[in-house]
């Protein structure tokens, strides 16, 4: 359950500096139409997550009520009522559904179909407390052109962001959350991008859905087991499996094993280690997909253009999704 | 063979500190602690104790560098003075929280400002809620009787705490006293070698210090205020021990002066309780029903002890060496703890508070006279208008 | 070597003993055991955890790492967890120069008093450009200067880039970072040239024998300068170049294109100098000019060209100093060596 009735928690999952902008815009825009619509609101991000890095999935969250917020220094959002994702990846690799209210709405940013979405969501709990799943066509925002990420509790001067305005106009025709002419009326608004989202939603209802199903009560406290700081090292050539990075992937890398030659330059190029070449296999590179975060280094040094970067979405299968 | 000398405090620390057999240990200057370095300077050079001697570019360096060695394996020593205590404050809570038994000797100095080369507790007690063990010596023996204490009780297995052993500057450091040099048998009897169950060593890969979350950082307080909690019922345990290993009879805590049927007593730490008591023996001469309770741990603190000790007095006053400038009373950190430990008591004494010696200044022995006269009012008065003195600067009067 | 040169090192010390170590030759025979394996919340595309990796690469297992607070601490044990199968332990930002030294002296009493039989380990302090240029500078000297037997090295993206992009004596002039930006009051954003890392540690360190600058984009040459510099006996120091994509601002997959890209404007030169003595690893034969450099990030998408050229002018600066002509336009330097 919420803390308190009347209480609508947003959660906006995005990628790491490269997104933190839009989500920021998202959040924060339904928060300030709620405001002018006489609710209490919050907006901010999530402060764990951050310093955010290029690629992970982090959160922002907007918290919209009728009453004052009896609860604003939550780390979290436990029960997000309304749940955006900025891609599509991001339900394969995260627990998007966690704490979700009875009833929620999960809005993607996609070029998918939203039924390619509800076949990403297979295998997560509480799958019959989600209503429907929602996508919205609003584009790739990846804008690295000043040094950006978390704002650490700075301002920021940015104009409205087209992707951001038009996911804002499709949780709006989505949830009813905030009235559209709320969102419009906002100064410096993005009108066209905003009413463009409200009316290109496509929407699918769960099948899944129990209308009488009922949310776990939240625990009050989070960790609770003692904690060592003296912790053992992995072994060499294995992984760390407390941060397990798969998540991180837009795209992933398939490699032409027949063009490639084992000159290793991608084995040595790759910060995260995942890479393994053995001139004398079938499968020259060998990818390690539990950990790649899809950055991209290895498409761009090799020398023979082997490895292609293909839409992680398209794969069932690769991604260890975190519960966070 | 035991040895009697009679020397300073600082060379005092650098006979146990050889004693100990330390492996590396971190100097550099500053008065009045220096002396200390000196001496191990020399034993090093002159091959009495084998040990690497690292002279840091400053008092952070000089507990980073004990930090790496201790994590290492190392048998580690220390200190500082004054400023130098306070610049190194930042690495305080890394050494205690991640449990490294790291010993770092305080000479006790006056902050800047005054600067005063005097001694004062003020530097040593605002690291007081760092986690670290802390008390002070009275007297050369003490402080060396303390280092071998300390490396004891830090490095227990269950404990893995730093220490502060303090000594005040000048009164302690500097003016030679008796000292029982320990046989070399004695110290290998009660100090074993320093042994960790973790340590950095590529044969053995761990990693220390990880990042961790807000929700994981509770558990990691709590189980900080454990140990500091185990270290209370462990010190009379090590200091026990000790008293049978070297002959010496102190008492864990509250090293009491006269206290039978005594009426009002001194509450303090470090060297002021040594005149302190001679001032007792000429009102005692005088029929004046005084005495002293020295207190040997400031952390951990003694609530219980305190209790029951003080709440047997129809006075304490307390000798504080610092002041907190704006906390309760307007007076140091012993009077917010006695206080404080007295709340509950049964009966509960009259308290009053001596701002005494402040910036190294001398307590007389007719200051002691006047505090105990002012006492004796205090016992007598139906109420205390006045609780708070600045020894020295104003009348030692409640009326 | 040139006359504003003569500074650096004077004698060679008798002591020195240049030891000997295993150089790799090509990728095909790099090693291959990994000590710094995947799992870690550092950036897609992260310079540094490529640098930790090649580090840990070429050290090998007989290594314990000391990692100052940063990126390369928060980022990789978020949380209670780390990606280092060889001993590791974190230190203040301000104290990594001291800390290692402490290890240092642990390991060196406990050998002599016959309480360690081991091998002497690498003992590596990994420390960002502000925990070795900015705060902790202090602790790095004093390390430097008494001689104790152990490697510095800096990865360098020229930012406070834990805390959301800072600058520190590493970033370039013009960086826009959220403590230099551009405004109408000062346009170019980070008014001040960069510290001179390698000068500074070199210049006044006489027990330092081996500086080297590398870059993540010449990864054998990285590999094996670290492994020179921990086979001399002493103190060594290596600066390397680890291009950011979050501070930075490129995308994420740029990473290596960047490093070359400093290398080849002169932005970046990789070196080193034993006992006193210089030698360029790669350097172009001809210089690109700097605005490729700067056109490729957005940190210096607000330059004009006037700041452009002072950047230009301070790399032409940077290139005479160490003996390289090579600028746009005009005629051969010393031959790049080439070792992928």
């Amino acid at each position: 359950m919420p803390t308190q009735d009347n209480l609508i928690e947003i959660t906006v999952w995005y990628r790491g500096v490269v997104e933190g902008r839009l989500a920021r815009q998202i959040a924060g825009g339904l928060a300030d139409a709620a405001e002018r619509e006489g609710k209490y609101v919050q907006a901010f991000e999530n402060y764990v997550d951050l310093p955010d890095r290029v690629y992970v999935p982090c959160r922002a969250y907007a918290r919209i009520s009728r009453e004052p917020i009896a609860e604003p220094y939550l780390y979290e959002n436990h029960n997000p009522y309304i749940v955006v994702c900025t891609d599509a990846a991001l339900v394969k690799g995260c627990n998007v559904l966690k704490g979700i209210e009875p009833g929620g709405t999960l809005i993607v940013n996609t070029s998918q179909e939203p039924e390619t979405v509800l076949a990403l969501l297979r295998g997560l709990p509480r799958m019959d407390l989600l209503s429907k799943v929602v996508t919205l066509d609003a584009g790739l925002a990846h804008q690295p052109y000043t040094p950006q990420g978390g704002i650490e509790g700075a301002t920021e001067k940015a104009s409205a962001m087209r992707t951001a305005s038009m996911l804002m106009g499709a949780i709006a025709k989505a949830t009813g959350v905030v009235d559209l002419k709320a969102l419009l009326s906002g100064r410096g608004s993005d009108q066209a991008a905003i009413e463009a989202g409200y009316h290109g939603v496509k929407e699918l209802a769960n099948p899944e859905y129990d209308a009488t199903a009922q949310a776990e009560p939240a625990s009050e406290h989070g960790y609770r087991g003692a904690v060592d700081l003296i912790i053992p090292a992995p072994l060499p050539n294995t992984a760390n499996p407390g941060h397990i990075t798969s998540n991180y992937r837009i795209f992933r890398p398939v490699v032409d094993q027949a063009a490639c030659t084992a000159c290793r330059i991608c084995w040595v190029s790759c910060p995260d280690a995942c890479i393994s070449v053995d001139a004398d296999k079938d499968e020259k590179v060998r990818i390690e997909l539990a950990y790649c975060k899809g950055c991209g280094i290895c498409w761009e040094v090799c020398p023979r253009h082997c490895i292609a970067a293909q839409d992680e979405v398209n794969y069932t299968d690769g991604v260890v999704r975190i519960t966070y | 063979m035991d040895k009697s000398v009679r020397i300073s405090g600082c060379k005092a620390v650098a006979e146990a500190v050889k004693a100990a057999n330390v492996d590396v240990i971190a100097s550099y200057p500053i008065r009045p602690y220096t002396g200390t370095m000196v001496e191990l300077a020399r034993m090093v050079a002159e091959g009495e104790l084998d040990a690497e001697f690292v002279y840091a570019e400053g008092e952070h360096a000089q507990l980073s560098i004990v930090l790496g060695a201790s994590a290492a394996g190392a048998r580690v020593f220390t200190g500082s003075s004054g400023v130098g205590v306070t610049y190194a404050f930042e690495t305080y809570s890394p050494i205690a929280g991640e449990f490294h038994p790291v010993q770092c000797m305080i000479g006790n100095r006056t902050l800047d400002p005054p600067g005063d080369f005097g001694s004062e507790h003020t530097e040593a007690l605002s690291a007081r809620d760092q986690g670290w063990i802390m008390g002070w010596a009275a007297t050369p023996q003490e402080a060396y009787d303390n280092t071998l204490i300390y490396y004891r009780l830090g490095e227990d297995p269950s404990i893995m705490l730093p220490q502060f052993p303090c000594q005040d500057g000048y009164f302690v450091t500097h003016i030679p006293g008796p000292v029982v040099l320990a046989d070399q048998a004695r110290v290998r009897e009660f100090l074993p070698a320093f042994k960790p169950a973790r340590k950095l060593d590529p044969a053995a890969p761990v990693l220390m210090g990880p990042q961790c979350r807000p929700d994981q950082g509770a558990a990691i307080e709590l189980a900080r205020s454990e140990v500091m909690k185990r270290a209370r019922v462990r010190i009379p345990q090590v200091v026990n021990e000790f008293n049978t290993v070297f002959g010496r009879s102190y008492q864990p805590f509250l090293q009491g002066y006269r206290l039978d049927d005594a009426e009002m007593v001194f509450f303090g730490q470090g060297a002021h309780t040594m005149p302190a008591r001679l001032a007792v023996d000429k009102l005692r001469s005088q029929g004046v029903k005084a005495g002293v309770v020295q207190l040997r741990f400031m952390r951990p603190f003694p609530t219980d002890e305190v209790t029951e000790c003080l709440s047997r007095f129809k006075v304490v006053g307390i000798l504080e060496n610092s002041n907190s400038f704006g906390s309760v009373y307007d007076a140091g950190p012993l009077t917010a703890e006695v206080h404080a430990a007295l709340y509950y008591a049964e009966a509960r004494p009259r308290i009053l508070t001596f701002l005494a010696g402040l910036g190294g200044e001398n307590i007389r022995l007719n200051d002691y006279i006047e505090m105990t006269r002012v006492m004796a009012e205090a016992a007598q008065a139906a109420g205390l208008k006045k609780r708070v003195f600045w020894v020295g600067f104003e009348p030692l009067t409640i009326a | 070597m040139p006359d504003n040169m003569k500074w650096l090192g004077a004698e060679a010390p008798t002591e020195t003993k240049q030891g000997t170590f295993e150089r790799i030759r090509s990728l095909r025979d790099a090693p291959s055991t990994e000590y710094y394996v995947p799992g870690h919340r550092t950036c897609a595309g992260c310079g540094p955890a490529l640098a930790y990796r090649l580090t840990a690469l070429a050290a090998g297992k007989n290594t314990i790492f000391a990692g100052p607070t940063g990126c390369m601490y928060v980022a990789n044990t978020s949380y209670l967890c780390g990606p280092w199968a060889v001993p590791w332990m974190h230190t203040q930002i301000t104290n990594g120069g001291a800390v290692i030294s402490g290890i240092e002296a642990a390991f060196q009493a406990a050998t002599r008093k016959g309480n360690y039989s081991g091998e002497f380990p690498n003992i590596i302090c990994f420390a960002g450009d502000g925990g070795t240029s900015d705060i902790g500078l202090q602790a790095l000297s004093g390390c430097m200067y008494r001689g104790h037997d152990v490697l510095f090295i800096c990865y360098d993206n020229e930012s406070y880039a834990n805390t959301g992009i800072q600058t520190s004596p590493m970033t370039p002039y013009g960086a826009n970072t959220t403590f230099t930006p551009p405004g109408s009051v000062i346009p170019e954003g980070k008014r001040q040239f960069p510290k001179d890392l390698v000068k500074m540690v070199a210049a006044g360190h006489p027990a330092v024998k081996y500086l080297a600058t590398a870059s993540v984009a010449y990864p054998v040459d990285l590999m094996n300068k670290v492994r020179k510099a921990l086979a001399y006996k002493g103190p060594t120091f290596m600066h390397i170049h680890a291009p950011c994509p979050k501070g930075w601002a490129f995308p994420a997959s740029k990473t290596i294109e960047i490093g070359k890209l400093a290398i080849e404007t002169g932005m970046w030169t990789n070196y080193e100098i034993e006992s006193g003595s210089v030698r360029v690893t790669h350097a172009p034969r001809k210089r690109k000019p700097v605005v490729h450099y700067v056109k490729a990030q957005g940190r210096f998408g607000h330059l004009d060209e006037d700041m452009i050229g002072c950047l230009q002018v301070f790399v032409d600066n940077k290139a005479a100093e160490l003996g390289l002509s090579g600028a746009a336009g005009e005629s051969a330097a010393p031959p790049a060596e080439e070792e992928n």
